[in-house]
C-alpha cells in the first residue's frame, strides 16, 4: 500500500486517502484540434514499465490534485509536485537521475 | 450533549451542529485575505493547524480553503458582516452549519479510538493542541480538531451521523483498548 | 505411545485442569497446553487423515509449520475448520474434531483412495473423469464433491469480533528470539520508536529450550533480565501473540494478533503498521529428511520432540530413534536420555562428525551409526519398528530396530517469506543447503532505500554466540547509516563460543531408492505429494519450478510448504540434473500463514461495511412505512404503502394525487454546488452544453453535462443567485462526482479562472410540493406570494415559512404546477411536518422515487442513468436544442463534430406504447428486427394517469421510426409488439405546468 507525500498538506498519506487520476501532463485538445490529436487525447495512454508520471487527488484530505513520479517496478516515488506543472520540474528529474542512471528523461 | 451509550473506555458525546462557514480564498488576492484578517484573526493558521480567538476557530483545510467555527452567540453579528464583506471579493464565505455533525471524544485513551480507523501517525509527541486534520476514518471522511490530547472534536457530514455513532459504539467498548505486552 | 511426564513443562499450569472433547471423547489437559500437546499427553497419536490418500497421520511439529494435525475447532457460530492443533490453546469445554474422513477417523471409507493411489498420482485430474460425459453430472461430480475439500465449511456467520489498528513506528522488529531481543536492546535510548512483534505468547525464541543442562539456570537469569529491560524501556512496544503476515509497499506491514488467553473483547486484531525500517528476526524452521514411509503417526521433527518435552512435559515415545544429517538434532536425544528414555540408535546420514555433541551422546550410551538412514518403517497407524539401510544404495534393510517414535531432522531452513514479499531476493547457500536473504538485493522503501535487515537464524546465522556477537555490530552500522544519534551498543556475550554445528545437505535418502520406495517417500504431507510425483512432473515436461509446483500441488496446501519446499526443489534439481540455484524457488506471497477472512474485514463488516446515507426526513419516512430504494449510498423512500395496499395500488395512489391534488417529495439527496467568482459564468459555459452565463439573477435553467467524448453524464437545474454566484443542482448519485469534476477542471486545466466552488449538497434539504393544489397549500403560509408574476416558471424567490428560511424554485419534474423548497437541513424535518399538517386540508400525499419516475416518464423527461448509460449524446436524446451553437468552446463540443457521433444508425430516444395496453415491457428488453437487436427499453412503467403501460427506449434511427410497430423480445418464447411514438405521453403542450 503506497504512502505518498501530499505537497499541499505537507504530510504523508496512505493510498486509501487518495484517488489516482491516471497519466499526468495530458494536453487538452479542444474544438480546434484535429481528429487524430483528439482521439489520442481521449483514449491513448502510456503504460511504461519503469518511471511514470501520474496524477493523484487527496480526496479525503485537502481535496487537491498533485503529480508524482513513480517507478512501476519497485514503487519508488521520486517526489510530489504541483498539478499546475505542464511537465515534470527539473528538481524531480534530477532526483530520478540520481538513482536511475539510465533514465532517458520525460517524453511528452 | 448526548453521550454515546454503552460500557466504554472513553466518553463520546454527540454535539450536533456547530455554526460554521466554508471559506475559499486566493492567497494572492490581498483584498479577500484582509477581510479574514480584519474580522476573524490577524494570524492565519499554518498547514494542518487551527487558531482560536474569542470563540472563533479558524481551521486550515487547504491552500485556498478554511473552515470557520463559532461557539459564541455574541459573534453572530460580526459573522454576518464578515460574510457580506467576503462575498463582495473574489472569495467565498458560505454558511455550512447544517452540513456537518460534531462529536466530542473525551478521555486519556481518546487517541486509541482514532487509531482504530485513521491511517495517520497519531503519536502523542507529534500531535499539538491546535492540530486540525482532515482525513479518513473507516469508510468516511472526517475532520479532527484537537482541543487537547484528551479532548478531541470530530465531524462528519450529516448523512454519515448514524454510521459514525455505530462506529463509536463498536470501537469504544470496554475491553477493546489497544494494549501492548510485557 | 505418547504420554505426559509427571513433572516439568514451562508453558503449562498443572494446578489448572482443562476438559475438552476430541472426536466425542472426553479428555483432560492443563491450562497452557495446545490442542496438540494435550492430545499427545492423552496418547492420541493418530489424529488426522491426509488430503488425497486419507493416510493416517500424527502430529509432526510444534508450530505453524504443522502439515498434518488440522482440526475443526468449536461449534455453531464459533466453528472454524483447518486449524493447526499446534497453534490452538486449550480452553475449557473446547470441541475438537479431526477432518477429512467418513464416517470416522478410525474407519474411513475414503481411505480406499490409498489403495488406488497409483491412479491418483499428480495431475490425475487432468487425465481422468472425462468420459463418458454424461457420467460427469450424475456420477463423477457428486462423488468428487463428497470426497474433496479439506475441512467442513462453517454454516453460520462468524461471530468473532475483529478490529483494525493502525500503528506507526520508526523500527519494526519481527520476531522476539535472541536476534530480535538483542536488536531491541541495541536500538533503545536512541530516540526511536520501536515495535517488536512476536508470534508466540512469550519472547525468547529457542535459547532456553536449546540450552545445555548445566547452562539452563544462567540462561534463565539472562532471559529474566531481557524481559526486565524491554519492560522498562519507554521506546519499545512489544506485542505478543502477533504474527507479521505480510510485507507490502513503503514499509506497510500487516500483523495478525490472536490473543487466545486474553479476557478482553478484542482477541483478534489486524495491525496495519507503517515502519520506516524493519529488522527481520524470524528464525528458521526445521525440515525433515525424506525417507520411505516417512509420514506415519509417531514421526516428528527433532526440535519439536524436545520442545514438547520442555514446554509441555509431553513425551512422544519412550523408545525413540533419531535420523539426521546435522549436529543440532543430537540435542533432542541428549535431553531424552537425561530423562531416562531409551534411544536404541541414531542414524546420521553423514560420513562422520567432529562436533563434541556426538561424543557427548555416545558418552551417554547412545549408539550412533554414520552413513545410515531409514529404509522402511513398520506399523499401520503408528511406528512399531524401523529398518536401517545405507545412505548410498537402494535401501536394502540391514537391521530392524523396534521403536515407537522417530525424530527426524534434515537441517534448518531460514524463514525468509517476509524478506521476499516486497522485492527482496534470495541466495542459495549450497554448503548448508538453504536459501537465505541476499544482502545485495534487499527489499526497498519509498525512496529506493534498503528498508529491511535480516539478522540471526533467518539470515543463516545459527550460533547464539555469533548472533550476540554480530547483531550489536550490525545495529550500530544501521544506526550510523540512518544518521541516528549513535552511541555504540556493546553487550557482553552470555553464550560461549562453541565448535560450529554442521549440516550436510541431504534431502532424500537412500540416494538410490527404487521407484517403488519413491512412491512411499512423502515430501508435502498435506497434499500427499511424493518423490515419484515430482519425478513424474519432470517426465511430463513440467520442469520450471512454478509449473512443477502447480502440477503436483507441492507447497500449495495450508502450510504453504514450510517443511517441504526445499526438499521438493532438491528433487527437481536431481531429476533435471540442474544445480538448485538454477531451479530457483516459487514466489512467496502474503499471508505468511492462514488468516480468517473476518480479520481482513475487521470491524468494517455488517453495519460498518458501507455507510447508509440518510436524509433529514429519514425518521419520518421510517415511521410512515416507507419502502427503501438505494440511490448511490443514500436510502430514499421508494413508496409509502398504506394499510394492505399492493405496490401497484400505492404507486397509483401517489401518482394520481400529484396529478389531481398535491404531493410531497423528499428530494434532499439532490446535489447542490455553489459556483462563485467573477469567472463563474465563463466556467459554467465550459462545463454545460448550453449557455449559462446569460442566465439572469433570480432565474433557473436546466443544463446538461457531457464528458469530453460527448456523452451525457449528469443534468440538473442551475439557479443564478446573483451576479457572481450560481447554484448548480446535480443528480443524487452524481453530486460527489460532479463536485470532483468541477474541482478537477479548476485545479488542473483552467486554474487561471477566478472561481471557487462549495459543495452544499447536505447544507440544504429540498422538498418538492407538486400538483394542481400545490400553490394553495403554500399560500396557507401568510408570508409567501406565489402569484404568477411574483414567481413565474423557472424562477425562484427567497422567503420564510413561519420563520424558517426557504428558497422556493418554481421548477417541475412532473409536468404539474410544482415548487421545490430548499431549506437548511437542520430545519427540514420541521418544515416537512408543517407542510404535512397544512396539506391535510388538501389531502396531501407523500410520494416516493418510483412515483417520481412514473410522473416524469409520462412527460418524456430523461433520467441520467436510465436513458443514458455513458454512451448517449444529447442529440441521441432529441435534445439538440440544449447544445449551444454560439459558444466557442465547451466540454464535448469537439466530440459532437466527429462522424461516429452523427451517424444515422445511432440509437435515439423514443416513446414505446405496447399494442396490448396492459402489457408492461421488462426493463432493458431488446427490440428485434430481421434477427438483429436494434435497441432497448430504458424505462418502463404502468401509468396510472393514462391507465396503460408506457416505456422509453433507445432505438436505432428511432426518430424516423415514429408510427411504426416493432417487435420486442421478452424471452426465448415470447415477444411483444409496440408502436414507436414521441416520448411525451401526457399533456404534450405543457398546459398543466401553470396549474
Amino acid at each position: 500500500m503506497l504512502n505518498i507525500f501530499c505537497p499541499i498538506c505537507q504530510r504523508d498519506c496512505d493510498e486509501t486517502e487518495l484517488s489516482c487520476g491516471g497519466q499526468a501532463h495530458l494536453i487538452r485538445r479542444d474544438h480546434a484540434s484535429s481528429d487524430k490529436d483528439f482521439y489520442e487525447y481521449l483514449y491513448e495512454r502510456k503504460n511504461d514499465k519503469g518511471i511514470i508520471f501520474e496524477r493523484w487527488r487527496h480526496v479525503y484530505g485537502c481535496g487537491k490534485w498533485f503529480h508524482t513520479a513513480r517507478c512501476t517496478l519497485t514503487n519508488q516515488v521520486f517526489g510530489s509536485y504541483s498539478a499546475k506543472e505542464v511537465q515534470p520540474p527539473k528538481s524531480i528529474l534530477a532526483t530520478i537521475r540520481r538513482s536511475r542512471v539510465d533514465f532517458k528523461g520525460w517524453v511528452k | 450533549m448526548d453521550r454515546i451509550k454503552g460500557d466504554t473506555f472513553v466518553d463520546v458525546y454527540l454535539i450536533g451542529s456547530i455554526k460554521s462557514f466554508n471559506i475559499r480564498v486566493d492567497h494572492r488576492d490581498k483584498k479577500s485575505l484582509n477581510v479574514i484578517k480584519k474580522n476573524i484573526e490577524e494570524k492565519l493558521p499554518s498547514i494542518q493547524n487551527a487558531t482560536e480567538k474569542n470563540g472563533l476557530t479558524l481551521c486550515w483545510v487547504s491552500n485556498d480553503e478554511y473552515l470557520l467555527l463559532n461557539q459564541r452567540k455574541e459573534n453572530d453579528t460580526l459573522l454576518k458582516e464578515f460574510q457580506k464583506q467576503m462575498n463582495l471579493t473574489t472569495g467565498v464565505a458560505e454558511n455550512t452549519t447544517d452540513l456537518r455533525v460534531w462529536f466530542l471524544i473525551k478521555g486519556n485513551r481518546a487517541l486509541d479510538i482514532l487509531r482504530k480507523g485513521v491511517p495517520l501517525d497519531l503519536e502523542k509527541s507529534k500531535i499539538s493542541k491546535s492540530n486540525f486534520l482532515r482525513t479518513r476514518l473507516g469508510e468516511i471522511q472526517i475532520n479532527i480538531l484537537f482541543k487537547s490530547l484528551d479532548e478531541i472534536l470530530v465531524s462528519v457530514i450529516r448523512s454519515h451521523k448514524d454510521y459514525m455513532i455505530e462506529w463509536f459504539e463498536i470501537c469504544t467498548r470496554s475491553g477493546t483498548e489497544i494494549n501492548f505486552d510485557l | 505411545m505418547s504420554s505426559r511426564l509427571p513433572q516439568e513443562g514451562s508453558r503449562i499450569n498443572r494446578e489448572k485442569t482443562v476438559d475438552f472433547r476430541f472426536n466425542g471423547k472426553n479428555l483432560k489437559g492443563f491450562y497452557g497446553d495446545t490442542v496438540a500437546s494435550a492430545l499427545l499427553a492423552n496418547n492420541e497419536m493418530f489424529v488426522a487423515r491426509s488430503f488425497k490418500y486419507h493416510r493416517p497421520r500424527g502430529i509432526f511439529s510444534v508450530g505453524e509449520e504443522e502439515p498434518n494435525a488440522l482440526m475443526g475447532i468449536g461449534e455453531g457460530p464459533s466453528f472454524e475448520p483447518n486449524i493447526r492443533a499446534t497453534e490452538v490453546k486449550l480452553k475449557q469445554n473446547m470441541n475438537v474434531a479431526s477432518q477429512n474422513h467418513w464416517p470416522s477417523l478410525r474407519f474411513d471409507f475414503l481411505s480406499i483412495n490409498n489403495v488406488f493411489s497409483r491412479f491418483f498420482a499428480a495431475g490425475f485430474y487432468y487425465k481422468t473423469f472425462m468420459w463418458p460425459r454424461a457420467a460427469w453430472k450424475y456420477l463423477f461430480e457428486p462423488m468428487i464433491r463428497r470426497a474433496s475439500g479439506l475441512g467442513k465449511a462453517p454454516r453460520e456467520y462468524d461471530e468473532e469480533h475483529y478490529e483494525h489498528i493502525y500503528h506507526y513506528t520508526d523500527v519494526l522488529i519481527i520476531g522476539g528470539g535472541l536476534a530480535g531481543i538483542t536488536t531491541a536492546k541495541a536500538l533503545r535510548d536512541r530516540g526511536l520508536s520501536i515495535m517488536l512483534c512476536e508470534k508466540d505468547c512469550v519472547i525468547g525464541g529457542r535459547y532456553l529450550e536449546d540450552s545445555k543442562l548445566e547452562e539452563k539456570d544462567r540462561y534463565k537469569r539472562f532471559h529474566e533480565k531481557n524481559i526486565g529491560i524491554l519492560k522498562k524501556s519507554k521506546d519499545i512496544s512489544v506485542k505478543l501473540n502477533t504474527t507479521v503476515t505480510g510485507i507490502f509497499d513503503h514499509g506497510f506491514v500487516l500483523a495478525y494478533e490472536e490473543n487466545q488467553q486474553s479476557n478482553t473483547a478484542t482477541k483478534k486484531a489486524l495491525w496495519k503498521i507503517r515502519a520506516k525500517t524493519m529488522i527481520l528476526c524470524t528464525g528458521a524452521i526445521e525440515r525433515p529428511i525424506v525417507f520411505p514411509d516417512n509420514d506415519l503417526p509417531g514421526i516428528m521433527l527433532a526440535a519439536s520432540v524436545r520442545d514438547y518435552l520442555q514446554k509441555y512435559g509431553v513425551l512422544l515415545g519412550d523408545r525413540l530413534v533419531l535420523t539426521t544429517n546435522n549436529d543440532y538434532a543430537y540435542k533432542t536425544v541428549i535431553e531424552l536420555k537425561h530423562r531416562g528414555i531409551d534411544i536404541p540408535v541414531v542414524l546420521d546420514a553423514r560420513a562422520s562428525s567432529e562436533n563434541p555433541i556426538t561424543k557427548e551422546a555416545e558418552g551417554l550410551g547412545i549408539r550412533i551409526l554414520f552413513g545410515k538412514c531409514i529404509g522402511k518403517v513398520e506399523g499401520k497407524r503408528k511406528v512399531s519398528a524401523i529398518g536401517i539401510c545405507s545412505v548410498n544404495g537402494e535401501g536394502t534393510i540391514e537391521e530392524l530396530i523396534p521403536c515407537n517414535a522417530i525424530a527426524v531432522s534434515g537441517g534448518w531452513t531460514p524463514n525468509v517469506n517476509l524478506w521476499s514479499h516486497c522485492g527482496g531476493k534470495l541466495l542459495w547457500d549450497g554448503e548448508c543447503g538453504f536459501y537465505k536473504p541476499d544482502p545485495e538485493n534487499t527489499p526497498t522503501g519509498r525512496e529506493g532505500e534498503t528498508n529491511m535487515l535480516a539478522l540471526g537464524a533467518c539470515a543463516g546465522v545459527f550460533s547464539n554466540y555469533d548472533i550476540q556477537d554480530q547483531v550489536p555490530r550490525k545495529i550500530n552500522q544501521l544506526a550510523s547509516r540512518l544518521k541516528i544519534k549513535s552511541k555504540r551498543y556493546i553487550e557482553t556475550n552470555v553464550f560461549a563460543k562453541e565448535p560450529e554445528k554442521k549440516t550436510k545437505p541431504t534431502f532424500v535418502v537412500p540416494h538410490g531408492a527404487s521407484k517403488d520406495k519413491q512412491k512411499r517417500m512423502y515430501i508435502d504431507f498435506q497434499n500427499d505429494v511424493k518423490v515419484s510425483d515430482l519425478q513424474l512432473a519432470v517426465q511430463e515436461g513440467f520442469e520450471n519450478v512454478e509449473h512443477a509446483k502447480r502440477y503436483t500441488t507441492l507447497g500449495m496446501a495450508t502450510d504453504q510448504g514450510k517443511t517441504s519446499n526445499i526438499n521438493g526443489i532438491h528433487v527437481l534439481s536431481q531429476s533435471l540434473g540442474k544445480p538448485v540455484d538454477k531451479i530457483g524457488h516459487t514466489t512467496f506471497r502474503p499471508p505468511y500463514k492462514p488468516i480468517p477472512l473476518g480479520l481482513i474485514a475487521g470491524q468494517y463488516a455488517k453495519k460498518l461495511f458501507k455507510p447508509v446515507r440518510k436524509t433529514p426526513i429519514d425518521k419520518w419516512n421510517l415511521l410512515n412505512n416507507a419502502i427503501w430504494e438505494p440511490v448511490a449510498d443514500w436510502r430514499r423512500a421508494y413508496a409509502y404503502p398504506k394499510g394492505n395496499e399492493g405496490l401497484e395500488e400505492t404507486l397509483s395512489r401517489e401518482v394520481l394525487s400529484v396529478r389531481k391534488n398535491v404531493g410531497l417529495l423528499d428530494s434532499s439527496t439532490l446535489g447542490k454546488i455553489l459556483v462563485k467568482g467573477p469567472d463563474a459564468g465563463q466556467f459554467l459555459d465550459l462545463i454545460y452544453t448550453n449557455m449559462i452565463s446569460t442566465l439572469k439573477a433570480g432565474k433557473c435553467r436546466y443544463g446538461l453535462m457531457c464528458n469530453e467524448a460527448g456523452f451525457v453524464f449528469d443534468d440538473g437545474v442551475v439557479a443564478r443567485l446573483n451576479d457572481q454566484s450560481f447554484l448548480c443542482h446535480t443528480t443524487s448519485g452524481g453530486a460527489d462526482r460532479v463536485y470532483a469534476w468541477l474541482e478537477e477542471w479548476l485545479q488542473t486545466e483552467w486554474h487561471h479562472l477566478k472561481v471557487f466552488i462549495v459543495n452544499l449538497t447536505e447544507q440544504y434539504s429540498q422538498i418538492a410540493v407538486a400538483g394542481p393544489k400545490s400553490k394553495e397549500l403554500l399560500q396557507t403560509f401568510k408570508s409567501i406570494d406565489l402569484s404568477a408574476e411574483k414567481l413565474p416558471f423557472m424562477n425562484f424567490i427567497e422567503t420564510t415559512i413561519d420563520d424558517i428560511w426557504v428558497r422556493i424554485y418554481r421548477i417541475s419534474f412532473s409536468g404539474e404546477l410544482s415548487y421545490e423548497l430548499a431549506v437548511n437541513s437542520n430545519q427540514a424535518e420541521e418544515l416537512w411536518n408543517k407542510l404535512i399538517k397544512a396539506g391535510k386540508k388538501y389531502k396531501v400525499q407523500p410520494y416516493g422515487t418510483e412515483a417520481l419516475h412514473i410522473l416524469r416518464a409520462e412527460k418524456g423527461f430523461i433520467v441520467v442513468g436510465d436513458e443514458t448509460d455513458g454512451t448517449v449524446t444529447p442529440h441521441d436524446l432529441g435534445m439538440e436544442w440544449i447544445v449551444s451553437k454560439k459558444k466557442k468552446d465547451f466540454i464535448g463540443k469537439k466530440a459532437f463534430s466527429l462522424p461516429h457521433l452523427n451517424s444515422s444508425v445511432r440509437k435515439q430516444l423514443v416513446g414505446i406504447l405496447t399494442l396490448d395496453t396492459n402489457k408492461v415491457l421488462p426493463d432493458g428488453c431488446h427490440a428485434v428486427e430481421d434477427g438483429k437487436a436494434i435497441g432497448h427499453v430504458t424505462s418502463t412503467y404502468f401509468s396510472p394517469t393514462l391507465k396503460r403501460s408506457i416505456a422509453l427506449g433507445l432505438i436505432e434511427n428511432g426518430g424516423s421510426r415514429k408510427g411504426s410497430t416493432l417487435e420486442f423480445d421478452i424471452s426465448s418464447k415470447e415477444s411483444v409488439f409496440a408502436k414507436i411514438v414521441d416520448p411525451n405521453f401526457y399533456d404534450p403542450e405543457g398546459t398543466k405546468q401553470d396549474g
